[in-house]
């Protein structure tokens, strides 16, 4: 044999050793876990994200703005990409909020709401990849639907989910947890409180609302405001009942 | 769980109203609703006066299915892409519902056992129902359905139409409220707001105009934080280094300590590790900006096997010599699996739930859906700590989703 023969055969290896590698590569490209990994690592150090603003902004910036697949993974376009990544997501938040019932301003409550807001095709939030796509087809869209550009930021989840926790005192009842503690803060506004939670599979339980769907209790999400002339009673009961719990902690401090 | 009524299709959703008072089963006015509706399609206004028990989202569905059980009776299940599903038992009435006034409703045996099958399911939730159109043959309701659901996703009137009642209530029953919802309505104000708040130019960070009009990269926000020591040019050269031009950016900063975690996408090495002195900078300066000068980590979140696979493909990882050795940076794979492992494991999951009750462990535990979740929560902690500890972090996996 040659050098030629030689060089032949290595390269001929090389080549099937790669295509090997390629055949693997189809199915290991690794994505959507950097969204996942910074959104949790800042929920577990910034008490600014355990309060329903402060998530609304984190998912906001994390997922929406710098980016998620939701035309894929929410299963819109072929179906072949679609994966629970975002779903994954909640259910980690959620096993925070069960681990530590006080360190979370939002009850398990919003995360079922947000999961299923995702899938429902209401909001825009979910709609195209990232920042750029989101703009191009809002702006499309309200020419074909000639709908004025003032009223699209009613299309994003996280400002109807304002709304609805200032305006609604039943909403603000299910999605605000009456045993949070806000953390003290210090002079110039910011602190770091980090919580460790238990990770192991064994302390970890199954998300049951979130996973299996949805539950009866949940009320008419969409539209209207059924009860205008009880609002008031509702949100009088609320804050006597959060007085109540605020004093039961004054007494066992 | 069983709830008697009627199923109709609005034009966001898929509704049961239930039947109010116990006793009769269909009242005349929910009669009136039904033959009212003439297109099958009934405007959402209408329905929304009443409570309804079930409401399934027109986008969320993935498929409709009906089997007739006997002559009467099919069994109608709804599977929607969040891994709920609805089942219903509809009773054929016809187009004669104002005969049946009060009618008797004599359940066979075969009903009884469908209920007592469908509550070993645990999951799903059954409900006993007639349809608010005039068809007689629930197939046909079904495939009417279908081909509406389909052509409203595609048209997007759903979204359309949800803004158009969600305006009305607005002005009805909150008409001071413009302030509040310019709140998250523009990105570029929100994200400068959040990273003001987290004092980022205090420290020595800036803003960048470099992707102001997406021109390094389309799937990165307007805003984008870079380290104080660079300029906007050494935030293009460096994009080229990253895959999908998702180069290093700010996203939280330690507020006493001056760690930065920040994210990015896989770099553009290859099997030979190559590496650019534009991404190095980069590395070099997020490393400086921390205030006790400890060397940066670099997480990536996948295991190492891919990112070999990557590298094959001209990506992979970073080169810590390149940087300057292990006083400068240091490298560890999380070792989170894919996403179609997450999807394999969610299907089962769901599937073994459907067939046991929850109480069973097999199901979830074949399923390795918390075993994912624990992976996902430990490379979050290990992130934490580190960020306690003074170390700044950079996270990516592959593209840097």
């Amino acid at each position: 044999m040659d050098g030629n023969h030689i060089l032949f055969c290595l390269l001929l290896l090389l080549l099937l050793l790669q295509l090997q590698f390629l055949l693997l590569l189809l199915f290991v490209v690794t994505r959507d876990r950097t969204s996942q990994l910074s959104a949790l690592s800042q929920l577990l150090l910034d008490p600014y994200y355990r309060t329903l603003e402060g998530y609304l902004v984190l998912l906001n910036k994390e997922f929406a703005a710098f980016g998620h697949q939701f035309e894929e993974r929410l299963g819109k376009s072929t179906g072949k990409e679609t994966s629970p990544v975002f779903i994954q997501f909640l259910d980690a938040t959620w096993q925070l909020i069960y681990q530590f019932p006080q360190e979370f301003e939002f009850t398990a409550y919003l995360l079922t709401f947000i999961l299923q807001s995702s899938f429902s095709g209401y909001f825009s939030t979910f709609r195209g990849n990232h920042d750029m796509d989101r703009h191009r087809w809002l702006r499309l869209s309200s020419r074909i639907e000639n709908i004025p550009s003032i009223d699209l930021p009613y299309s994003s989840l996280f400002c109807y989910l304002s709304i609805l926790v200032t305006m609604s005192p039943i909403y603000h009842g299910l999605l605000i947890n009456p045993f949070y503690r806000p953390k003290m803060t210090c002079a110039h506004g910011r602190i770091c409180s980090y919580i460790r939670p238990r990770c192991g599979v064994n302390d970890l339980k199954l998300w049951r609302e979130g996973l299996l769907g949805f539950s009866p209790d949940i009320i008419s999400f969409i539209v209207g405001n059924p009860y205008p002339s009880q609002q008031e009673n509702i949100a009088m009961t609320a804050l006597r009942l959060q007085r109540y719990v605020d004093s039961l902690y004054d007494w066992i401090a | 769980m069983c709830i008697r009524g009627f199923l109709i299709v609005t034009d966001l959703r898929i509704i049961l109203l239930p039947n109010e008072i116990s006793g009769s089963e269909w009242l005349d006015d929910q009669i009136s609703i039904a033959a009212e509706s003439q297109d099958y399609i009934t405007p959402d206004e209408i329905v929304t006066l009443r409570r309804c028990t079930v409401q399934i989202p027109i986008g969320s569905i993935e498929d409709i299915k009906v089997v007739a059980v006997d002559i009467r009776t099919s069994n109608l299940v709804i599977n929607c892409r969040d891994g709920s599903n609805f089942e219903f038992i509809v009773h054929n009435y016809g187009s004669k519902i104002k005969k049946y006034r009060s009618p008797v409703v004599d359940f066979t045996l075969l009903h009884e056992k469908l209920l007592q099958q469908a509550k070993s399911r645990n999951s799903s939730y059954i409900y006993r129902c007639g349809l608010a159109t005039d068809d007689i043959i629930p197939q046909v309701w079904c495939a009417r359905v279908v081909d509406y659901i389909q052509w409203s996703i595609r048209e997007d009137c759903v979204w359309s139409k949800w803004l158009q009642y969600w305006k009305l209530t607005m002005d009805t029953y909150f008409p001071k409220s413009e302030s509040l919802w310019l709140k998250f309505s523009n990105n570029i104000v929100e994200l400068e707001r959040e990273f003001q708040r987290q004092r980022v130019q205090d420290g020595n960070w800036m803003f960048s105009e470099a992707n102001n009009r997406y021109q390094i990269c389309s799937s990165y926000p307007q805003t984008l934080v870079i380290p104080g020591l660079l300029v906007d040019d050494d935030i293009v050269l460096a994009s080229v280094e990253r895959s999908k031009g998702r180069v290093a950016a700010l996203v939280w900063l330690h507020p006493s300590n001056q760690a930065a975690l920040c994210r990015a996408a896989q770099p553009m090495s290859g099997i030979a590790g190559k590496a650019t002195e534009a991404d190095k900078k980069m590395c070099l300066a997020i490393k400086a900006s921390g205030s006790m000068g400890k060397p940066l980590r670099i997480a990536d979140a996948r295991p190492r096997l891919n990112a070999n696979a990557n590298a094959l493909q001209g990506k992979g990882f970073e080169n810590i010599a390149f940087l300057g050795g292990p006083s400068v940076a240091s490298l560890v794979f999380l070792d989170i699996e894919n996403i179609h492992v997450m999807r394999s494991s969610f299907l089962k999951l769901k599937e073994g739930l459907l067939v046991h009750s929850p109480e069973y462990d097999d199901s979830i535990t074949s399923s390795k859906w918390l075993y994912h979740i624990s992976a996902v929560l430990k490379g979050s902690v290990a992130i934490a700590e580190s960020l306690l500890m003074g170390y700044p972090i950079l996270v990516h996996c592959s593209d840097g989703w």
